[in-house]
């Protein structure tokens, strides 16, 4: 079995707001392009619901720094968000320059963003920092999550800015979703064969047999190309009435690489587990 | 009249005859084992090195060039040998006080080994944390400390999440932190729906988010005593985590140590430092310049360099265990130099130091040992001597800049501890230094307790003679020069004789005859001889006087070219030839001068010219006073000197000083006073006490050297020559040309012991003995000085008796 070569990933797109703004995940994303020798692009997105909270009279904000109340404005809340804009474009062009990465920014108001769709199908790649929790810097990162998975794009969903450790689970319910998302995890991630784990999702025992043919063979031809970077694992087959998708994966933080309109994509209470998991989500189409 | 048979050509210069010694050359004499002459200076350098009190430092004095340092250093170097070898000493990091490094006293040897040891165990450390907090061990346990933490925030901020949904309110995270906002499934209400609402919901959601407000502001108060909390945790861990990783490697190299208790102390120190210092090792330099800024990334990487730099040791002083006690020469002995200094590096554009910058001193190399020092060089440096006499005081080292001590600046610098001196100083300089210090420092006659004094002369006797010739035959050798033949050793004698300026002493100045010796050597290489002779010697003693006597020449000159008005035949009433020495650096030579005498009638004043214009010095207008009251004493004893005297040393544009010239001078005033001429073709030195006795005079040799070329080249005629006092003739040492125009009667030296000798020398005329009734025989110089004296006085009584006291009192008033 030859493998095919890997898709080309060129144009990243680093999608921030006002909750996700933090070092970590700048220097994820470039060191993700590096690897890949793209370009990155940063958007800042001006989230609509602090400009609406900022012109009720009675809505007092309390910053982290101190516990006093603050009167929020329109015209306070616009001056914080530019700040924030500037100062992620900086981090952008320091971090791209010292890995001499080509970086892009611009800061975009959440209504228009939504309506721009040619910005999302020309990225090669999507990265978005979110973690669900409240306290976290991700909190509002979730307003742009779900979109971005209706997007026909690889997008990678980074958790509290976090490093990315290089351990990788691709779910997989196809021969072609494993074969997919481990291509995609070697050429976006940089993951090694031996850090890589196929985990069956709600496969019968036949398209099981299949994956673990799959695999025998991917090794065989790296072992061929003395690639040498041992073999790829593969998970037992679970019962459908087993644990759920979240006990069976591991380690606590490895990235999770999904197949857009699989099985799993389809269960909301499962999906909904994994985005407010600790894991970042690589979703694959 | 006296005899005034001239001095025979023996008694003009000494001549060395070494064939008793039975040598050919220096090749066959031995080794001087001794220094040579020097016994008071080396049993007072025994002494000093061997008394080991307080104050018992040495200062050696004598003149420049006669070998002080080398010969001390003979004596010194075995003695500091068969010490014991002092400790080595190293400054540590002052963990506490970190601008007061201390002090580490390690047996001798042993300093730099644990200065490797420290290097080593600080690399090792640097890369066993790196590798400790990469491990997944450390990773996962910071997780779960940070998780549980953030569990703890997240279970606050739900419990509000939940109460704000029940009431429709949204929690809001602005930029800057949290507010809340009213809501519509999940959605927050813009101002315009918000007015839509009826004025009771509208009025519900204000006191509803009044209410939450509190709940916020008491969860945001709790976060930051969550997150000390979690950061006391991970220091916990951390502390925990280097501890596992540390503790072995210091435990490994204290194994080493365990004789030494200070050392086990530093490394307990160390040992907490690391720990406590360990978020610096998280990264290494290469992750640190990947991953963060390059400001930041050179912050972290002189933080890491400074926590290693502090675990580390300077290693100030380290001995060879097998070395003995050293003996150090400071050349330049500055404040810096002696007690050492603390550098300082820059750091993003400030000056800053720590314990590794402090370098050692000469005091510090020196200590257990001795330090030589050049006392001239030391007095000078600015606040060097007071800095060496502070320390030796107080018995130990203070490293301190001279802006700290004098309060100047105020660069950032530290107070190492100061450390224990146990030395022997010994100073090297001339005699004025050591009797300048010795009255007028009040601190010198207590820590210089032994004073070396060197000669630079040594009486010539067999045994002297001997071991002179041994003492060339070292120098020849010590300096590879050929060996000298017999002859030219005799001729190197002769002119350390003359350098003394007595027949009777021998210079033991080792410079000036390590010159002479290596001068001749090179005319005897230019010869291409395998031995020095007497003729390379000769030359060499020639060629040097040459290279120096360029003034000596252009007085010479003057004379010759009849500028300089001087005779040297016939005879003239008051007028005679003088003669002075003029010294340039090491050179002097002789140069003849007229001196003239005019006498008349006065209230008894010899007036000395070069003193009224200030031209004379002291010594010399006392000789001239003496002249007076020896004219008053011997001619008119029972009348009053009716006389006024001038005295001048003609075409004399420069200052004049001694009294070598007194007898001349008066030899002069009592031809003027006789009316009896001088002959010319004689030059006269030597002074006169008040009764007429001829006293010694330095120069000797110059003189008649100078009055003779002069002659020389005007045509020696057989009756010219030199008067000298009797007492100088043990210090004739002249050269070969005068010897031997002297032994062909071409000129004469004559020695003479009181004025009356000298007057009839230079008269030709007898002096005349006072007779029983207090005369002097009528032709003779006295008796013709007594009537002249006496014919003044008569016409000074006659004068004032005609009304001219008072223009006599007047004249002698100006």
């Amino acid at each position: 079995m030859t493998e095919p070569s890997p898709p080309k990933y060129h144009r990243v797109l680093l999608q921030i707001d006002a909750a996700t703004h933090c070092q970590e995940t700048v220097g994820a994303a470039i060191d993700i392009t590096a690897r890949l020798g793209g370009e990155l692009h940063g958007i800042f997105i001006e989230d609509a619901d602090l400009i609406t909270v900022g012109e009720f009279d009675f809505i007092r904000e309390f910053r982290l720094s101190s516990p006093t109340a603050h009167q929020l404005d329109r015209l306070t809340l616009k001056g914080q968000l530019r700040a924030m804009a500037r100062s992620v474009q900086r981090q952008l062009e320091r971090a791209g320059s010292r890995r001499k990465v080509t970086v892009g920014f611009r800061s975009v108001r959440e209504d228009v963003w939504r309506n721009e769709g040619e910005t999302l199908v020309d990225a090669d790649l999507i990265i978005i920092e979110s973690t669900n929790r409240l306290k976290s810097r991700g909190y509002r990162g979730q307003r742009s999550n779900r979109r971005a998975l209706a997007t026909m794009r690889p997008t990678l969903l980074l958790k509290g800015g976090g490093r990315l450790v290089p351990y990788v689970t691709v779910i997989c319910d196809s021969v072609d979703a494993a074969d997919h998302g481990m291509r995609v995890a070697r050429a976006l991630l940089g993951a090694s064969l031996k850090n890589i784990t196929l985990l069956p999702y709600r496969v019968t025992e036949r398209v099981y047999g299949e994956i673990l043919n799959f695999e025998q063979e991917f090794s065989k031809s790296a072992d061929q190309a003395t690639e040498g970077s041992g073999r790829v694992h593969v998970a037992p087959l679970a019962a459908e009435s087993d644990n759920s998708i979240m006990s069976m994966l591991a380690p606590e933080n490895g990235v999770v690489v999904l197949k857009t309109g699989g099985a799993l994509m389809n269960n909301p209470t499962e999906l909904e587990s994994l985005i407010i998991s600790q894991h970042p989500l690589l979703f694959v189409q | 009249m006296v005899d005034t048979k001239a001095l025979p050509a023996s008694q003009l210069c000494r001549r060395y005859d070494l064939e008793a010694l039975g040598f050919k050359d220096t090749t066959e004499l031995e080794d001087l084992r001794e220094p040579l002459g020097q016994d008071r200076a080396v049993e007072a350098i025994r002494f000093g090195i061997g008394v080991r009190h307080h104050g018992f430092n040495l200062f050696a004095f004598g003149p420049s060039g006669s070998g002080k340092t080398e010969i001390i250093r003979r004596y010194l170097e075995p003695e500091a040998a068969a010490k014991p070898v002092p400790d080595d000493w190293c400054y540590i990091n002052n963990f506490k006080v970190p601008d007061h490094p201390k002090l580490l006293r390690l047996p001798a040897g042993r300093a730099n080994d644990l200065a490797q040891q420290m290097e080593a165990l600080t690399e090792e450390v640097r890369a066993v944390i790196s590798a400790a907090y990469e491990s997944e061990d450390y990773r996962t346990r910071l997780d779960v400390i940070v998780e549980q933490f953030k569990l703890k925030q997240e279970e606050a901020f739900e419990d509000l999440q939940k109460k704000a949904d029940e009431k429709n309110v949204s929690i809001v995270r602005t930029p800057m932190g949290l507010a809340l906002a009213p809501s519509q499934d999940g959605k927050v209400l813009n101002p315009e729906a918000f007015s839509k609402l009826s004025s009771e919901s509208q009025e519900k959601f204000k006191k509803d988010i009044g209410e939450l407000e509190g709940d916020l502001q008491a969860v945001v108060r709790m976060l930051p005593e969550v997150e000390r909390e979690q950061r006391r945790e991970i220091t916990k861990l951390n502390r925990e985590v280097t501890s596992f990783a540390v503790d072995h490697l210091i435990d490994e190299i204290r194994e080493k140590w365990r004789d030494c208790t200070a050392v086990l102390v530093f490394f307990d120190e160390v040992q907490d430092y690391i720990i406590n210092h360990s978020d610096v090792f998280r990264l290494t330099k290469d992750e640190a310049v990947e991953t963060v800024p390059a400001r930041i990334a050179a912050d972290f990487v002189m933080q890491q360099e400074r926590v290693i730099g502090n675990c580390q040791i300077n290693v100030l002083i380290s001995h060879d265990a097998n070395g003995g006690a050293p003996v150090v020469y400071e050349d330049n002995p500055t404040v810096e130099n002696l007690i050492g200094r603390i550098e300082h590096r820059s750091e993003f554009g400030s000056l800053v130091t720590d314990f590794r910058l402090i370098k050692p001193g000469a005091l510090h190399r020196a200590n257990g040992g001795y330090l030589i020092l050049d006392a001239r060089r030391l007095v000078f440096q600015p606040y060097a001597w007071e800095t060496l006499k502070r320390e030796l005081r107080s018995q130990e080292v203070r490293i301190e800049s001279l802006t700290q001590m004098m309060s100047l600046g105020s660069m950032v610098s530290l107070q190492p501890e100061t450390m224990p001196l146990d030395i022997k100083v010994i100073l090297i300089g001339d005699p004025l230094l050591y009797y300048l210090l010795s009255q007028n420092d009040p601190d010198f006659q207590n820590l210089f307790k032994v004073p070396v004094d060197f000669d630079d002369r040594l009486p010539v006797t067999d045994d002297a003679v001997a071991l002179y010739a041994k003492f060339i035959a070292t120098e020849a050798r010590k300096k590879r020069l050929m060996p000298l033949e017999r002859g030219a050793v005799e001729k190197v004698m002769e002119r350390m004789t003359r350098l003394t300026s007595d027949t009777e002493r021998l210079s033991s100045h080792t410079r000036s005859l390590s010159d002479l010796m290596s001068e001749a050597d090179y005319w005897a290489a230019s010869r291409k001889a395998s031995h020095i002779a007497a003729e390379d010697v000769t030359h060499a003693i020639k060629a040097h006087i040459h290279r120096s006597d360029r003034m000596r020449e252009r007085t010479q000159e003057q004379f010759q070219r009849g500028t300089m008005m001087l005779d040297t035949s016939g005879a003239k009433v008051g007028q005679i030839n003088g003669l002075s020495v003029m010294q340039l650096g090491d050179f002097a030579f002789g140069r003849p001068s007229r001196i003239t005498a005019r006498v008349h009638l006065g209230r008894g004043r010899v007036i000395d010219i070069e003193r009224e214009v200030e031209l004379g010095g002291p010594l010399h207008s006392k000789g001239v006073l003496i002249l007076s009251n020896f004219l008053a004493a011997r001619y008119t004893e029972n009348k009053p000197l009716s006389l006024n005297a001038s005295l001048v040393f003609e075409q004399s544009y420069g200052g004049v000083d001694g009294d070598s010239a007194s007898s001349t001078e008066l030899y002069a005033l009592l031809s003027a006073l006789a009316d009896v001429p001088i002959k010319q073709s004689l030059a006269v030195t030597g002074s006169v006490n008040q009764f007429g006795e001829v006293q010694a005079i330095g120069g000797v040799n110059e003189k008649i050297e100078g009055f003779f070329d002069l002659c020389n080249f005007r045509g020696l005629s057989g009756t010219q020559g030199v008067l000298i006092p009797e007492s100088n003739v043990k210090h004739l040492m002249l050269k070969d040309e005068v010897v031997e125009a002297a032994e062909k009667g071409k000129f004469h030296i004559f020695s003479v012991a009181s004025i009356d000798e000298g007057i009839e020398i230079l008269t030709g005329m007898p002096a005349g003995e006072l007779d029983a009734a207090g005369n002097y025989p009528k032709d003779t110089i006295n008796g013709r000085v007594k009537l002249r004296l006496e014919a003044f006085a008569e016409s000074a009584r006659r004068y004032v008796k005609s009304g001219g006291e008072e223009k006599m009192s007047e004249v002698n008033d100006d």
